[in-house]
C-alpha cells in the first residue's frame, strides 16, 4: 500500500515540517560558531513571538504592545515551575503557555471595544502590570532580580538555541496553515471590516479572543525558550523596547505575511551584529535601515522580495484555480429549503439618540420572490437592514427570519447569529478582505460551513483540507454564477468596483443562504451588468426558491424585476404592494417618484 | 488558493535563512580567531553600559582603559600585554547578556571586568560562568552576583549590598537615628537593600518609620516626601537616587530631616544635582581610601595622570565608577600575575584559582608600584568572592564629601 | 495631601504640554508621533550648554524653542515627503525609527550619561500657600502650560491659521478646494506641536537631568493624557495630562511608589476607553490604528 495514502496528506506535510525543523535545529546547534549559535537562538525566539504577533497585528489588524508580557509569563513561568514543582519540563512548557493563552483571551476582550492605537495603548497596561509583578512579586520572581534558569537535564545553551530554531520552523508551518485556512481568510476580512465579517457569519468575538489567545500562547512559547537560550531572566528584558521592536520586525518584514515576520526578525537582529563586526555604530545604522525600508518599501521587505522573485522565476506565475470535482449545476436551490416566512419586519423602530430613523416599519418578504425596498436618501432603508442584522438596537418591534424572531427591542443579536439563520447580505460599499484573492474572498462565504477553529487550522488536519476543497469548489461555482469576468486568482486590490460587487455577491451565494439581502447592489455598475444581476436575482428567487430583499435606487430595475415593492420615506412606509400598485400610488408619485 | 505558487516563497525564505546564517558564522568566527590570543597578549573584556543608562558604564570604562594603559606602558603583566575589548551592555538585561556573550565567544576574552548596572549584569553572568571565564564586578552590588553557585564571579571594590546595609544600620544606631524613613528606587539592588534593612533593623535597634519606593524615571516625589513627613522619622535614608531628586523634593517641601544616601550615589554628580541644599548630606563610600573630591596625596596624582591620559573626557568622567573600574582592573591583573607565576597556560580556571588566593592586596603598594594607591586592601577566598567590606561614612561639607571622623556625630 | 495633588498637577502640566504637541500634530497630519519625546530631548540638549554657562535670558530660551520648532519642521518634511500616506501603523513605526535614530545619534555625539541641569528663572524658590508646598519650577510649569494653552487656543479659534487647521482636520482634500494649503497647515501644526514640546523639554530637563533616552519617560504618559482628552482637543490633552499627573501622584501616595503609579495610570486609561471611548475631549477621529 502506498505510504502516502496510508498517512494522508496532513501527516506527510507534518513529516516534512519535522524533518526541516530537525535539520534547521541541528544546523543551528552544530553549524555555527558559539556566538553565532547564541545570536541564532535569540533570533529564533524573537521570530516565534513575531509570528504570533503578526497573526494579531498583520492578519487580524489588532495592535498589541503586550507581547513582552506574554514572553515574561513564559520565561518566568518555566523557571518557577522547574524550581517549585515536580512537573519538570513538560509542566514548565505547558503551564505558562496555558496561563498566557487565558490571559491573552481576556485581553482580547478589550479588542471588542477598542481598536488601533487605542488598543495598543491599553495593552501596554498589561505590560506595565507585568513589570510591576516582576519587580515587586517577592521571592517567587527572584525578588526583582529575576533568576538564572534552572538546568533541564544536560541540555546546553547551544542545544536550546537549536531547539528554538526547530520550534520556529514548526511555528512558521502552523502560522502559514492558519493564514491559508478559512480562519486566515476570515481574519483578513475582519481586519478590513468587522461588520462585513460578522454578517458573513463569522463570530467576531470568538475570532478576536481566539487570535489574541493563540498569539499570547506563541508569545509564552517564545518566552520559555528565551529564558533557556539567555540562561537567566530579569524584569527589564521584557520591557516596552521589546514590544516596539517586535512591531518593528513585522512591519519591516511585511505585515500579515508569515515569512515577513521571520525575515524582519532575522534582518533587524543580524544587522547590528554585522555593523558591530564592521566597527560601526549599530544603533544609528539599525535605525537608519529601519527608516529607509519604511520609506522605500512601506509594505515591508518580504512583499518586495516576493515581487522580484516572481519576476525572476516566471514559471511560478499564478495558475488558474480549478475545481476538484466538476460541479456544473449552478448554486441553484438551497440545500436545506425551509418553510417559514423569510423576513418579517414587525413595527420596527430605530432611533439614533433623539433622531427616529425608522418608525413602526412593517414589511414581509415572501418565499421565492424578489422584494424591492426603495425610498429617497435618509428614508431609513439601510437602518432597517442594519437592524435586521443587529447592527443597531431596536427601539421597538421585532424582526423574524425564517419564522424565528432574531431581533427584538429587548435583545440585540449579533450579525453572525442572524447569518446562522440562513441569511446573507451585501453592502453599499463592498469589502472583500485585505490581501486576499477574489477566490479567497468568496471562500469567506463558506466560513461557517467548513472547519474554522484556530487550532485545527494550525494543524491543517484532513478535515480542514476537505473543507478547503469544498470551499474552493463552492466559491468557484458562485463566481461563475455572478459571471466574474477575470481570473479568480486576481488580488482583490486589482479589481474594479463592479468586480468587487460581484465578489461580494458571490461570497453571499457561496454561503448557500435561504434569504439574500442586497444593499444598493448596482451602484457603480454598468447598466447591462445591472440588468444581468437582476436577472440572476430573479432566477435565484423564482427557480431556486430563495428569497431576496433588495434595497435599490434604480426604480426602473425594481419595478422591472420585483414581485413586491415597499416604499419608505422619513422612516415610514408610505406604500407597499406590487410594482403596478406602487406605480399608480399618488402618494409615492408626490413624495418620491415625482421628486426624481 | 496559493498552493501552486508557494514554492518560490519557500525558496526566498531559504535564501534569507542561508544569508543570515552565513552572516552569523562570519561574525562569530571572525571575532573568534582574533581572540585566540598570541603568546604575549592576554585578552581582557569590559562589559560596560556605554548607552542607555550609562551612569556606571561610561566613567567605569574610562577607569578600566586607564588601568590597562598604565599596565601596558609598564611592560604589561610579566611581559604579557593586555588587549582590552569593550562591549556595550546598553544598561539593560538583554544588552548585558549579549555583551558578555560577545566578549566570551566572539572577542575571546579570558577574563571580564564589569562596569555595568546590576540589571545588566545579573542575566549576563551565566554566559561567563558556563564558559569558566572569571567575571569581576566593579560597581554593582547585588549579592546574587556572588552567590556560591557563581564560582567564577568576584566583586571588588563594590561591596555586596547586604554587607553595606549592615554598616548603614550600625552607623544609624551609633548616631542615634532610631526612627528612619527609607526611600528606595524599584531597581533590584535597592529592593534587596530594603529587604536587608527590614530584616536587620530590629537587631540594630533601628525602627523603619516608613518605606517608600519610586521609579527610576519619576520626577514627582511629593507623595514619597509627604509620607516621610507624616511618619515623623528622625532621618531619611535614600537608596539608588543618583540625581538627588528625593532630597530636592524634601527640601522643596520644607522637610528638614537629616538625609543619608547609600554608597551607590556617592559621587560629585549628586552634590552638583542637589546644589547648596546638599550641605550636611551623609553618605557612604566604598570605592577608595580617598574621595574623588580630594586634591591631595594619591588621589591628586591619580587625577593628574588621568587627565594626562584622557585630556578631553566626556562630562562626568572621571567619577567614583572610574576609580572602581581602575581598581578592579588591577585586582584582575594581580590574579593574572599570580596565575602566570604558577606556570602553564593562563586559563579562566587558573585566573579564578589565583583570584581566590589574593589576600591583602593593596593597589600601588604590592606588585604594581606605579598604580595609584587609592584602594582598600582586597582579600578573596574560595568561599568569599566579595573582596572588600570597608564602608566609610562621609558627609557633604562646603560642597564636597569629607569623611566623618570616627568619634563625631552625624549632625 | 494638598502638596501631593499640587505637585501632581504641576508634573501633569508638563505631560499636558507634550500631549498638546502630540494632538496638534495628529490633528492635521494624522500621524501619532512616536518621536515626540525626542523633540523634547533635542530641546533639552540645546539648552544644556546655556544652562552650564548660567545664561538664562529669555532670548536664549526663545532661541531653543525656535530651534525645537525647526526640528519639528524637519520631521514634517520627512513624514510628508518621504513617507507614503499609507497604513497608519507604518507611519507610526517610521516615527519610532526616527526616535531611535535621534537617540542613537545623541548617544554617539553627547554620550549617554545623565547630565544635571540648573533650574531656570526662580526654579529653586519655595512657596508655601495654604499649607501647600510648591517650588518656582512647579509654578512655572503650571503658568507656562496655561499661557500656552490660552495662546494656542486663541490661534486655533480666532485666526486664519486656526480655521485652516480646523478645515484640514475635517477633510484635507476639501480644505485644498477652499483655497487652503493643506501642506502649509500641516507644517504649521508640526512647528507649533514641536515648539510646545521643546518648551516642555526645557521645563523637564532640570527635573530629570539630560540624557538621550529621557524622551521615552514622558512619551507614554503624554499619549495616555492625549487619549483621555479625546486626542483632538488641546484643552482635553492638557487636562488629560494633568489627570495623569494627579493619578500618578495619588497612586504614589496611597499605593506606594514606583511602577504602581504607572499601572494606576493605565487602569484609569482603560476604564476611560471602555466607558467613554471618545475620551473627554470631543469627536473621535482616531478609529483605526
Amino acid at each position: 500500500m502506498n505510504i502516502a495514502t496510508r498517512l494522508g496528506a496532513p501527516a506527510w506535510r507534518w513529516l516534512a515540517v519535522i524533518v526541516i525543523a530537525v535539520a534547521v535545529g541541528q544546523f543551528t546547534q552544530r553549524g555555527l560558531s558559539s556566538y553565532g549559535n547564541f545570536v541564532a537562538g535569540t533570533i529564533a525566539v524573537a521570530a516565534i513571538a513575531a509570528v504570533g504577533l503578526n497573526l494579531l497585528v498583520g492578519n487580524a489588524g489588532l495592535v498589541s504592545l503586550a507581547t513582552p508580557a506574554f514572553m515574561a509569563i513564559g520565561a518566568y513561568g518555566a523557571g518557577i515551575v522547574l524550581q517549585h514543582s515536580p512537573l519538570g519540563i513538560t509542566g514548565a512548557v505547558l503551564i505558562p503557555i496555558a496561563i498566557a493563552t487565558v490571559v491573552g483571551g481576556v485581553v482580547g476582550l478589550l479588542a471588542l471595544r477598542l481598536r488601533g492605537f487605542y488598543l495598543g495603548l491599553a495593552t501596554l497596561g498589561l505590560l506595565e502590570a507585568t513589570q510591576y509583578v516582576l519587580q515587586q512579586g517577592g521571592s517567587l520572581v527572584g525578588s526583582g532580580y529575576g533568576f538564572p534558569m534552572p538546568a533541564v537535564g544536560s541540555i546546553t545553551a547551544a542545544q536550546w538555541s537549536g531547539i528554538a530554531a526547530s520550534v520556529l520552523v514548526v511555528v512558521v508551518a502552523i502560522a502559514a496553515s492558519i493564514r491559508r485556512s478559512a480562519v486566515g481568510r476570515g481574519l483578513a476580512l475582519l481586519r478590513q471590516h468587522e461588520t462585513v465579517a460578522g454578517c458573513a457569519g463569522m463570530n467576531v468575538v470568538r475570532l478576536k479572543v481566539g487570535v489574541f489567545a493563540v498569539s499570547a500562547g506563541l508569545g509564552a512559547l517564545a518566552g520559555v525558550l528565551y529564558g533557556f537560550v539567555q540562561g537567566a531572566v530579569s524584569p527589564d528584558q521584557f520591557n516596552l523596547t521589546l514590544a516596539v521592536s517586535q512591531l518593528a520586525y513585522i512591519v519591516f518584514g511585511g505585515l500579515g505575511t508569515v515569512a515577513g515576520a521571520v525575515i524582519g526578525s532575522i534582518v533587524l537582529l543580524v544587522l547590528p551584529e554585522v555593523f558591530h563586526g564592521l566597527g560601526q555604530n549599530e544603533g544609528i545604522l539599525n535605525a537608519a535601515v529601519l527608516l529607509g525600508v519604511l520609506i522605500l518599501a512601506p509594505q515591508g521587505m518580504f512583499p518586495l522580495v516576493d515581487k522580484y522573485a516572481r519576476r525572476l522565476f516566471g514559471r511560478f506565475r499564478r495558475r488558474e484555480p480549478t475545481r476538484a470535482v466538476a460541479v456544473t449545476a449552478p448554486v441553484g436551490a438551497p440545500t436545506t429549503p425551509s418553510t417559514g416566512t423569510p423576513i418579517r419586519f414587525n413595527d420596527v423602530t430605530v432611533r439614533y439618540g433623539g433622531v427616529v430613523a425608522v418608525n413602526a416599519f412593517s414589511a414581509t418578504v415572501r418565499r421565492g420572490t424578489v422584494h424591492g425596498l426603495i425610498g429617497p436618501n435618509g428614508a431609513g432603508k439601510s437602518s432597517a437592514v442594519g437592524a435586521l442584522f443587529g447592527l443597531v438596537r431596536l427601539a421597538g418591534g421585532e424582526i423574524e427570519v425564517d419564522g424565528r424572531t432574531v431581533q427584538t427591542s429587548g435583545r440585540r443579536n449579533p450579525p453572525w447569529t442572524v447569518a446562522a439563520a440562513g441569511i446573507g447580505r451585501t453592502f453599499q460599499t463592498p469589502h472583500a478582505g485585505e490581501g486576499l484573492t477574489a477566490l479567497e474572498a468568496v471562500q469567506n462565504g463558506v466560513f461557517r460551513g467548513v472547519p474554522h477553529g484556530l487550532v485545527r487550522a494550525g494543524l491543517r488536519t484532513s478535515a480542514v483540507l476537505a473543507g478547503e476543497v469544498e470551499a474552493r469548489d463552492r466559491a468557484l461555482t458562485a463566481l461563475d454564477l455572478v459571471r466574474f469576468p477575470v481570473s479568480a486568482a486576481t488580488p482583490v486590490t486589482e479589481l474594479t468596483l463592479g468586480e468587487l460587487r460581484r465578489v461580494e455577491l458571490a461570497r453571499v451565494l457561496a454561503g448557500d443562504p435561504d434569504v439574500i439581502v442586497l444593499d444598493e447592489p448596482t451602484s457603480g455598475m454598468e447598466l447591462a451588468d445591472a440588468d444581468a444581476l437582476f436577472e440572476l436575482l430573479n432566477g435565484l428567487a423564482h427557480d431556486g426558491g430563495r428569497s431576496v430583499l433588495v434595497v435599490e435606487h434604480n426604480v426602473k430595475l425594481i419595478f422591472g424585476y420585483s414581485d413586491d415593492v415597499t416604499v419608505m420615506n422619513l422612516g415610514e412606509v408610505i406604500a407597499s404592494g406590487t410594482p403596478a400598485d406602487i406605480r399608480a400610488d399618488e402618494l409615492v408619485r408626490g413624495a418620491y417618484l415625482g421628486a426624481r | 488558493m496559493a498552493a501552486t505558487f508557494r514554492l518560490h516563497r519557500v525558496l526566498v525564505a531559504l535564501a534569507a535563512l542561508t544569508a543570515a546564517s552565513t552572516a552569523l558564522v562570519a561574525c562569530g568566527s571572525g571575532g573568534g580567531s582574533a581572540g585566540g590570543g598570541g603568546q604575549s597578549t592576554i585578552v581582557i573584556g569590559n562589559e560596560a553600559d556605554l548607552t542607555g543608562n550609562a551612569t556606571v558604564g561610561v566613567p567605569g570604562n574610562y577607569g578600566v582603559k586607564f588601568a590597562v594603559q598604565q599596565i601596558n606602558a609598564h611592560g604589561g603583566i610579566d611581559g604579557h600585554q593586555l588587549d582590552l575589548k569593550t562591549e556595550d551592555s546598553a544598561g539593560s538585561a538583554a544588552g548585558g547578556a549579549a555583551a558578555v556573550r560577545r566578549l566570551v565567544e566572539a572577542d575571546g576574552a579570558q577574563a571580564i571586568v564589569a562596569t555595568a548596572s546590576s540589571d545588566a549584569m545579573v542575566p549576563a553572568v551565566p554566559a561567563a560562568q558556563s564558559r569558566s571565564v572569571p567575571f569581576v564586578v566593579s560597581a554593582g552590588s547585588d549579592p546574587v552576583l556572588v552567590a556560591p553557585a557563581n564560582t567564577f564571579v568576584f566583586m571588588s571594590p563594590a561591596v555586596p549590598v547586604n554587607i553595606d546595609v549592615q554598616e548603614y544600620l550600625k552607623f544609624l544606631a551609633a548616631h542615634h537615628f532610631t526612627n528612619v524613613a527609607l526611600v528606595a528606587t524599584t531597581a533590584a539592588f535597592a529592593s534587596a537593600a530594603v529587604q536587608d534593612f527590614k530584616s536587620g533593623a530590629p537587631a540594630a535597634g533601628v525602627r523603619l518609620a516608613t518605606v517608600q519606593t519610586f521609579g527610576a524615571t519619576d520626577t514627582d516625589f511629593s507623595a514619597q516626601v509627604k509620607a516621610v513627613q507624616d511618619s515623623h522619622a528622625d532621618a531619611m535614608f535614600v537608596i539608588g537616587d543618583f540625581t538627588g531628586n528625593v532630597m530636592k523634593a524634601a527640601l522643596n517641601a520644607g522637610v528638614k530631616l537629616p538625609t543619608l544616601y547609600d554608597a551607590s550615589a556617592t559621587d560629585p554628580l549628586l552634590i552638583k544635582s542637589i546644589g547648596a541644599g546638599s550641605e550636611g548630606l551623609i553618605s557612604f563610600q566604598t570605592q577608595a581610601k580617598q574621595l574623588l573630591d580630594a586634591n591631595t596625596g594619591a588621589m591628586a596624582t591619580w587625577k593628574a595622570d588621568f587627565t594626562k591620559a584622557f585630556p578631553n573626557p566626556p562630562a562626568g568622567v572621571p567619577s567614583q565608577f572610574s576609580l572602581q573600574g581602575y581598581q578592579t582592573t588591577f585586582i584582575l591583573a594581580e590574579a593574572i600575575k599570580k596565575a602566570l607565576a604558577k606556570g602553564g597556560d593562563v586559563t579562566g580556571s587558573s585566573i579564578r584559582d589565583a583570584m581566590q588566593t589574593i589576600s591583602g592586596f593593596e593597589l600601588g603598594v604590592t606588585d604594581f608600584p606605579y598604580a595609584a594607591p587609592i584602594g582598600y586592601p582586597v582579600t578573596f577566598s574560595a568561599r568569599d568572592h566579595a573582596g572588600n567590606a570597608t564602608v566609610t561614612p562621609v558627609q557633604v561639607k562646603n560642597g564636597v564629601f569629607v569623611p566623618i571622623p570616627e568619634s563625631a556625630g552625624g549632625q | 495631601m494638598g502638596t501631593v495633588i499640587a505637585s501632581g498637577i504641576a508634573s501633569g502640566c508638563l505631560i499636558g504640554l507634550v500631549a498638546m504637541g502630540i494632538v496638534m500634530i495628529f490633528r492635521t497630519s494624522g500621524i501619532v508621533n512616536f518621536a515626540q519625546g525626542e523633540l523634547m530631548t533635542l530641546a533639552a540638549y540645546l539648552y544644556l550648554p546655556l544652562s552650564n554657562h548660567h545664561i538664562n535670558s529669555a532670548l536664549e530660551i526663545v532661541l531653543v524653542i525656535v530651534l525645537g520648532a525647526v526640528a519639528g519642521l524637519v520631521l514634517f518634511l520627512i513624514t510628508e515627503f518621504l513617507l507614503p500616506r499609507a497604513d497608519t501603523l507604518i507611519q507610526i513605526m517610521a516615527t519610532f525609527a526616527l526616535s531611535l535614530l535621534i537617540v542613537s545619534v545623541l548617544a554617539k555625539t553627547e554620550g549617554s550619561q545623565t547630565e544635571p541641569v540648573a533650574n531656570w528663572f526662580q526654579g529653586g524658590t519655595r512657596f508655601t500657600v495654604w499649607g501647600v508646598h510648591l517650588t518656582g519650577a512647579q509654578v512655572t510649569q503650571v503658568i507656562v502650560m496655561l499661557v500656552l494653552l490660552g495662546a494656542v487656543s486663541f490661534v486655533l479659534n480666532r485666526t486664519e491659521l486656526g480655521h485652516a487647521v480646523e478645515a484640514v482636520t475635517e477633510d484635507r482634500r476639501a480644505a485644498s478646494l477652499c483655497g487652503i494649503s493643506p501642506r502649509a497647515t500641516v507644517a504649521a501644526s508640526w512647528v507649533i506641536g514641536a515648539g510646545l514640546t521643546a518648551l516642555a523639554g526645557l521645563l523637564y530637563a532640570p527635573l530629570s537631568g539630560v540624557t538621550p533616552s529621557m524622551g521615552a519617560n514622558v512619551l507614554f504618559p503624554a499619549f495616555v493624557g492625549a487619549t483621555i482628552g479625546g486626542f483632538v482637543s488641546l484643552t482635553g490633552a492638557a487636562l488629560g495630562g494633568v489627570a495623569v499627573g494627579v493619578v500618578g501622584g495619588l497612586a504614589n501616595y496611597f499605593l506606594g511608589g514606583g511602577s504602581v503609579s504607572t499601572v494606576a495610570i493605565f487602569v484609569v486609561l482603560i476604564l476611560v476607553l471602555l466607558f467613554k471611548p471618545s475620551g473627554f475631549g470631543g469627536r473621535v477621529l482616531l478609529s483605526r490604528v
